[in-house]
C-alpha cells in the first residue's frame, strides 16, 4: 500500500513521467469507452455485439493494412489532427488555460476538416463543410462554459478549478446539459452525426475521413479515443472533488449519448445549427446570467 | 498484429447486377439474429476502409468497370467473397446480351458462396472463411487466385469507353 | 537640437517627397525604381525610430516649438480643405461640399478660440502606441510598396478604359503612407487633422484611380462618410479648445483638460475611419481600387488611424464607466456583425474586407472595455491583424491578376495551379486560426478581458465561432487538389516575391514569439498607461513550448514514416462509387480532373461541390440593415449618455 502511494506521488509530481502516462492510457480509457458504447448499443438493439476490446482489433487492422492516400498534405493533416488532440488532453490534464485547451482542441478539428477539404472528393467535401457547421454550433456553448467557470472560480486555470472545494454540477445544471448537447455533436451521435457517422454509412458515406484508410485511418481513430478522454475527462470535472461521483457522472453522461444515439434519426445540418443556436446556448447563456447575478 | 485482422473484418458490399435477393440476405446477416458484429465485421459503405469485398450478382459490361475500380480502391490485403450463384457462372442471366459472366472474370475471387439465395448461416460461414484467407494474405501465405475467363458477348457491341478504361488497368 | 529628432520629420516627408516625385518622373522604369528602393529607408526609418526611441527615451525626439507653429498646422489645414472643396465643386456632389464647408468654419473658428498654452509645445508624441503604429505601417507599408510595383505593371497592362496614370497612382500612393505616418506621430490636434483629411483625400483618389461609373460612384461615398467624420474631428477639436483650451494631444489626456464630449466626438470620428457599423460601406466599397490600394486601406493606413484614434482616447475615461461600455458594444455588435456578413461571401476581397470590419470592432470593443488587459489584446490585434491581412491582400491581388476572378470557389484547386501564392495565403489564413499565432492569442486575450460582462461576451463568442468558419472554408478551397507526380512552376514578378515573402515571415517570426511580444511588450505598455498590473499570470503560463515541442516532435515523425516514404504506388483515385476516372486516365493531365466521373455511354463528365455560404438563410442587406440601425441606437446611446452627463 505504501509502495503503491509513492508510485502515485512519483507519477504524479514528476512532469515527464505523468505527460508520458496521460498520453499513454488516454487513448486506452477512449477505446474501452468506444468498446462499452458498442457492446451497449448492440444490447439495446438485441444483439450480443462485438468483443469489449473491439477497438483495439480494428486499432491493430487498420496499422497492419497497406498505405493508400490521395496526395501528401492529406497525410500532413491527419498528423496534425492527432498531435493537437494529444496537447489539448495534456493542457488539460497540467490543469492550464481551459479557454486556451478548448481553443487548442478546436483546432485539432479544424485539422481534421482541412483534411478532409484537401482531397477531391464530393462526399468528403460535404463531410467537411458539415464540420465546420457543427464547430459552430459547438465553439459557443464551450467557450461559454468556460466564461461560467471563470465566474465561478475567478479564474480560468484548470489547477485553480481543481483546487476549489466544491463540485461544480449544483451550480451550473444548465450548462451541463448544454455541454452534453455539444460533446454529442463531437461524437457524431445521433441525431447530429452529420459529418461522419461511427455505424453504417450515411449519405456522404464516411464523410470527413472517407478518403483515409489504413494506418491513417488508424491514426485519426487514436485521436479520437484521445478526444473521448478528452470530453470524458471534462465531464468528470463537473464533480471534481469526489472522483468516483465524477466517473459515475460522465459514464451517466456516456451512456445519455448512446442511447440518444440510438433513439433519434439523423436531422440536417441546418436544424443542428438553429437548434445549437437556440436551446443550449440559452440554456448555458441562462445559467451564466445566474452565476452572474450570484 | 497479424492476427488482428481476423478479428475486425470489415466489409463492403457491392451489388453488381443482382436480383436484391442475395442483398437481402445478407443485410439479415446484420439483424439480431445472426449479429454477424459478434465477430467484429462492420458493414461499411467505402471500399477504401474494407477488408473483405462482398459481390452478389452476375457482372455486365456496364458495370464491369465500376467492380474493378472498388476492387481496386480496396487496400491490401484483401479478399472477395461472391454471394450467390450469379457471381460464380451468371447464374439465370448468365445468357443475357450483356452478362459477361461471373465475378471471377473481372476481379479475383477469394470464397464463393453458392446458392439463390444462400442461407445466412452459409454467408457468414463464407465471411469467417474468407477472414481466414485474408490472414493467410496478410502473412504472405496466400496469393490471388487467376482470373475466369470471360463468356464470349452476344448481341450488340458495348460502348467503347468504359472497356478502354479497364483495358488500361 | 539634436539631429536625431530631425529622424522623425525625415520619415514623414522620405515618402511625400517621394510622391512627388514619382507623380512628376514620366519614365516607367525609373519610377519603379525609385518607389522600390523608397521602400527600404520607410522600413528601415520606421524601425530605426522604434528602436532609438525606446532605448533613449526623452524630449530630443518631441520636438518643441513656439506657439506660432500652430497656425501653421491650422493653415496645412485650411489648404487640405480647400483641395476637399475643389474636388466637390468638381464632382458636383452638395452633401459633400456642405460637409467640408463646415469643417472649414469649425478650422476657422478655432483659430479665433485663445489656446491655454502660451509658451512653446511639442510637435511629436512618440509614446509606445505610436511606436507599434510606426511599426505597422512602416514596415507592412514597405512590403506593399514593394508589391506594387509589380502588380501595377501588370495592371497597367489590362488597365479599364480611363483609368488614372501611374504617376497619379504613385503621388497618391506614397503620400497615403507619409501621411499615415504623420497621422500617428503628431501631437498637436492640428497636424492631427491635417493628416487625417489628408488619408480621406488620397483614399478617394485612390479608390478612383481605375475611372469608371461603378468606381467613381464607391469614391464618392467614401469620401462622403469619411467627411462627415472629418466634420465630428474637427467639432471635438473645437469643443475641447472650447471648453478647456487644449490643443494637443499630451493635453487631451492631462486630468485637467479631458473633456467628455470633446472625447465622445472625436470616437465617433474614428468610427467612420475604421468603418465600423453602420458606416462599413465605404471600404466594403473600396474593393474596387487595386489590390495594393486595398492592402494599404486595410493594413496600413487608414481604418487603422481610427482604431489608434480610439485607443488613444479610451484609457482617459476611466471614470465614465458607462461611456466605454456603450464604445465596447459598438465594437462588439461590428464584431460580430462582420464575422457573419463574412461567412455569407463568396467573394474573396468582400470575405476579407469584413473580416478586417470584424476585427476592427474587436479592437473598439478590446478599447471600450478599457482594462489594462484588453488593452494589451487591442494591441496585439491591431499589429497581427495588420501583418497577416496585408499578407491575404496581396496574395488575393496576385490570384486575381492570374485567374481573373476573385470569388473563392474560383481558386479551387489553386495550391497545384499556384503552389508559391497559394502558401503564402495557407500562411496568412492559418495564422488567424492556429493557436500559438498573433491573431487566435489576441482574440483568446479579449475573451478573458470581456469576462466581467456576459452580453457583451456573447457577442465575443459567436464572433469568434464564426471567425473559424469562413477562414476555414477558403483555407479548404484552395488546397482542394488532386495528385499530381510533377508539380508546376508559377511565375512572379521579383518584387511581388520579396513582398510576399517578407510579409510571411513576418506572420512566421510574429507567430512563433506571440507570447514573448505579449509578455514583454504589450503588457508592460498597458501597464505604463493605466498604472496597474496586468492580471496576465494566466497568459505568462501559456504553453507555447509544449504546443511547438508537439509540433516539431510530429513533424520529425510524420517526415520520416509518411512524407519521405511516400510512393505513386500509394495514390488513389477518391471514392465516387466506381465511377471514377482511372489514374491513367487522366496522367499527364495538368487540370485537376478528379472530379470526374463516366456518366451514361462511358462519357466523362465535370462536377463541382460549392461551399456553405448560408444562401437563401442569411440575407446580406436584410442583415446589414438591421446592424446598422441598432449601430445608429449605439451611438445615439453614446451621445446621449454624454449630454446627459455634460448638462448635469
Amino acid at each position: 500500500m505504501e509502495l503503491l502511494e509513492k508510485i502515485g506521488t512519483v507519477c504524479l509530481t514528476n512532469q515527464w513521467l505523468y505527460a508520458f502516462l496521460v498520453l499513454l492510457s488516454a487513448p486506452v480509457a477512449g477505446a474501452l469507452l468506444t468498446g462499452i458504447d458498442r457492446k451497449l448499443t448492440a444490447r439495446m438493439q438485441g444483439r450480443i455485439g462485438p468483443p469489449l476490446l473491439q477497438p483495439f482489433y480494428d486499432l491493430a487492422k487498420l496499422f497492419s493494412k497497406s498505405p493508400m492516400a490521395l496526395h501528401r498534405p492529406q497525410l500532413i493533416y491527419a498528423t496534425l489532427h492527432l498531435i493537437f488532440m494529444m496537447v489539448a488532453l495534456l493542457l488539460l490534464a497540467q490543469g492550464r488555460d481551459l479557454l486556451m485547451v478548448l481553443f487548442v482542441q478546436a483546432f485539432s478539428v479544424i485539422c481534421l476538416v482541412l483534411g478532409g477539404m484537401s482531397v477531391r472528393s464530393p462526399y468528403s467535401w460535404i463531410g467537411s463543410q458539415r464540420k465546420i457547421m457543427q464547430m459552430l454550433g459547438v465553439e459557443p456553448v464551450f467557450l461559454l462554459m468556460i466564461v461560467a467557470l471563470y465566474l465561478r472560480d475567478g479564474s480560468f486555470l484548470g489547477s485553480d478549478l481543481f483546487a476549489k472545494g466544491e463540485p461544480l454540477l449544483p451550480s451550473m445544471p444548465l450548462l451541463f446539459l448544454a455541454f452534453l448537447c455539444a460533446v454529442a455533436i463531437e461524437f457524431e451521435k445521433s441525431p447530429f452525426d452529420l459529418a461522419s457517422s461511427h455505424h453504417a454509412h450515411q449519405e456522404i458515406v464516411k464523410g470527413v475521413t472517407l478518403e483515409y484508410s489504413g494506418p491513417f485511418l488508424g491514426l485519426i481513430e487514436i485521436a479520437h479515443f484521445y478526444e473521448i478522454a478528452f470530453f470524458f475527462g471534462l465531464m468528470m470535472a463537473f464533480w471534481h472533488t469526489n472522483i468516483i461521483i465524477g466517473f459515475l457522472l460522465a459514464s451517466a453522461g456516456m451512456t445519455f449519448m448512446t442511447i440518444l444515439d440510438n433513439s433519434f434519426a439523423r436531422l440536417t445540418p441546418h436544424w443542428m445549427l438553429r437548434f445549437m443556436w437556440t436551446v443550449p446556448l440559452s440554456m448555458a447563456l441562462a445559467n451564466l446570467i445566474w452565476l452572474w447575478v450570484k | 498484429m497479424s492476427k488482428a485482422i481476423s478479428k475486425s473484418p470489415w466489409v463492403v458490399h457491392f451489388n453488381c447486377n443482382s436480383c436484391n435477393g442475395c442483398d437481402i440476405e445478407f443485410l439479415a446477416c446484420l439483424t439480431p439474429t445472426y449479429d454477424v458484429e459478434r465477430f467484429g465485421v462492420l458493414h461499411v459503405g467505402n471500399p477504401k476502409h474494407a477488408d473483405v469485398l462482398v459481390v452478389t450478382g452476375s457482372v455486365n459490361l456496364r458495370n464491369r468497370h465500376v467492380l474493378k475500380n472498388v476492387y481496386d480502391q480496396m487496400p491490401d490485403p484483401k479478399v472477395v467473397v461472391a454471394m450467390g450463384i450469379c457471381p460464380a457462372t451468371g447464374g439465370i442471366f448468365a445468357d443475357c446480351y450483356n452478362v459477361v459472366g461471373g465475378v471471377g472474370s473481372v476481379i479475383p475471387v477469394d470464397v464463393h458462396v453458392p446458392g439463390c439465395p444462400p442461407r445466412p448461416e452459409a454467408m457468414i460461414d463464407g465471411i469467417i472463411e474468407a477472414v481466414g484467407i485474408l490472414e493467410k494474405k496478410r502473412a504472405g501465405l496466400a496469393v490471388d487466385p487467376p482470373l475466369l475467363p470471360v463468356k464470349t458477348v452476344k448481341g450488340p457491341a458495348p460502348s467503347p469507353a468504359p472497356q478502354e478504361a479497364t483495358e488500361k488497368n | 537640437m539634436n539631429w536625431i529628432s530631425w529622424l522623425v520629420p525625415a520619415l514623414i516627408l522620405l515618402p511625400l517627397a517621394g510622391g512627388l516625385l514619382a507623380g512628376v518622373i514620366t519614365n516607367d522604369r525609373l519610377r519603379n525604381v525609385l518607389v522600390s528602393l523608397l521602400a527600404l529607408p520607410v522600413a528601415a526609418g520606421g524601425i530605426a525610430v522604434v528602436c532609438l526611441s525606446t532605448f533613449f527615451p526623452g524630449g530630443i525626439w518631441t520636438m518643441t516649438v513656439p506657439p506660432w507653429a500652430a497656425y501653421a498646422g491650422n493653415a496645412l489645414e485650411v489648404a487640405i480643405i480647400a483641395v476637399l472643396l475643389i474636388v466637390s465643386l468638381k464632382i458636383r456632389n452638395a452633401w459633400i461640399f456642405l460637409l467640408t464647408l463646415l469643417q472649414l468654419a469649425g478650422v476657422a473658428a478655432g483659430v479665433f478660440v485663445p489656446a491655454d498654452h502660451t509658451s512653446t509645445f511639442t510637435l511629436f508624441k512618440i509614446d509606445n502606441l505610436a511606436r507599434i503604429m510606426l511599426l505597422v505601417s512602416c514596415c507592412v507599408g514597405a512590403a506593399i510598396l514593394l508589391f506594387s510595383v509589380g502588380y501595377m505593371k501588370r495592371h497597367k497592362e489590362h488597365a479599364p478604359q480611363g483609368a488614372g496614370s501611374l504617376q497619379r497612382f504613385y503621388f497618391f500612393f506614397l503620400s497615403f503612407l507619409g501621411l499615415m505616418i504623420g497621422l500617428v506621430v503628431t501631437n498637436h490636434l492640428s497636424f492631427f487633422s491635417f493628416f487625417w483629411e489628408g488619408t480621406t483625400l488620397c483614399s478617394y483618389a485612390l479608390i478612383g484611380q481605375d475611372g469608371g461609373e461603378a468606381r467613381t460612384q464607391n469614391a464618392v461615398r467614401a469620401l462622403l462618410i469619411n467627411s462627415f467624420g472629418g466634420v465630428l474631428l474637427v467639432l471635438g477639436i473645437l469643443v475641447l479648445k472650447i471648453q478647456t483650451g487644449g490643443e494637443t494631444f499630451n493635453e487631451l489626456f492631462s486630468k485637467d483638460y479631458f473633456t467628455l464630449p470633446a472625447a465622445v466626438l472625436l470616437t465617433i470620428a474614428a468610427f467612420t475611419k475604421s468603418a465600423l457599423f453602420p458606416f462599413q460601406s465605404w471600404l466594403l466599397g473600396a474593393m474596387v481600387a487595386p489590390t495594393p490600394v486595398s492592402a494599404m486601406l486595410h493594413a496600413a493606413t487608414m481604418v487603422k488611424a481610427g482604431v489608434y484614434l480610439v485607443m488613444r482616447i479610451t484609457p482617459n475615461f476611466q471614470s465614465d464607466v458607462r461611456v466605454t461600455m456603450v464604445i465596447a458594444f459598438a465594437g462588439a455588435i461590428t464584431f460580430l456583425g462582420g464575422a457573419l456578413l463574412a461567412c455569407t461571401q463568396s467573394n474573396g476581397k468582400r470575405v476579407l474586407a469584413y473580416s478586417t470590419i470584424s476585427n476592427l470592432g474587436l479592437v473598439v470593443a478590446c478599447a471600450g472595455i478599457n482594462s489594462p488587459l484588453a488593452y494589451a489584446a487591442g494591441l496585439a490585434i491591431i499589429s497581427f491583424h495588420a501583418i497577416s491581412k496585408g499578407l491575404l491582400f496581396l496574395c488575393v491581388g496576385r490570384i486575381e491578376q492570374e485567374i481573373g476572378s476573385r470569388d473563392i470557389e474560383d481558386m479551387d484547386g489553386l495550391m497545384f495551379k499556384m503552389p508559391f501564392t497559394s502558401l503564402m495565403i495557407l500562411i496568412g489564413m492559418l495564422s488567424m486560426l492556429l493557436p500559438p499565432f498573433g491573431m487566435l492569442l489576441s482574440k483568446w486575450l479579449a475573451i478573458e478581458a470581456t469576462i466581467r460582462s456576459p452580453f457583451l461576451l456573447l457577442f465575443m463568442v459567436l464572433g469568434s465561432a464564426l471567425t473559424v468558419f469562413f477562414w476555414a472554408k477558403w483555407i479548404g478551397r484552395i488546397q482542394h487538389t488532386g495528385y499530381h507526380a510533377v508539380s508546376v512552376k508559377e511565375n512572379m514578378s521579383k518584387t511581388m516575391k520579396t513582398a510576399l515573402g517578407l510579409l510571411a515571415l513576418m506572420v512566421l517570426g510574429t507567430g512563433v514569439t506571440t507570447m514573448l511580444i505579449l509578455n514583454k511588450v504589450y503588457v508592460p505598455m498597458a501597464e505604463s498607461v493605466f498604472g496597474t498590473g496586468v492580471l496576465l499570470n494566466q497568459a505568462a503560463t501559456f504553453p507555447a513550448l509544449i504546443i511547438f515541442g508537439a509540433i516539431a516532435a510530429g513533424g520529425v515523425l510524420h517526415y520520416f514514416l509518411c512524407w519521405r516514404t511516400f510512393k505513386k504506388e500509394w495514390v488513389r483515385m477518391p471514392f465516387l462509387c466506381g465511377e471514377n476516372v482511372t489514374f491513367q486516365e487522366v496522367e499527364g493531365d495538368n487540370e485537376i480532373r478528379s472530379y470526374d466521373f463516366h456518366s451514361i455511354g462511358g462519357k466523362i463528365e465535370h462536377s463541382h461541390v460549392t461551399s456553405y455560404y448560408f444562401r437563401g438563410i442569411i440575407n446580406e442587406k436584410l442583415v446589414t440593415g438591421c446592424l446598422n440601425w441598432s449601430a445608429w441606437l449605439i451611438i445615439l446611446v453614446l451621445i446621449g449618455n454624454t449630454l446627459s452627463k455634460t448638462v448635469r
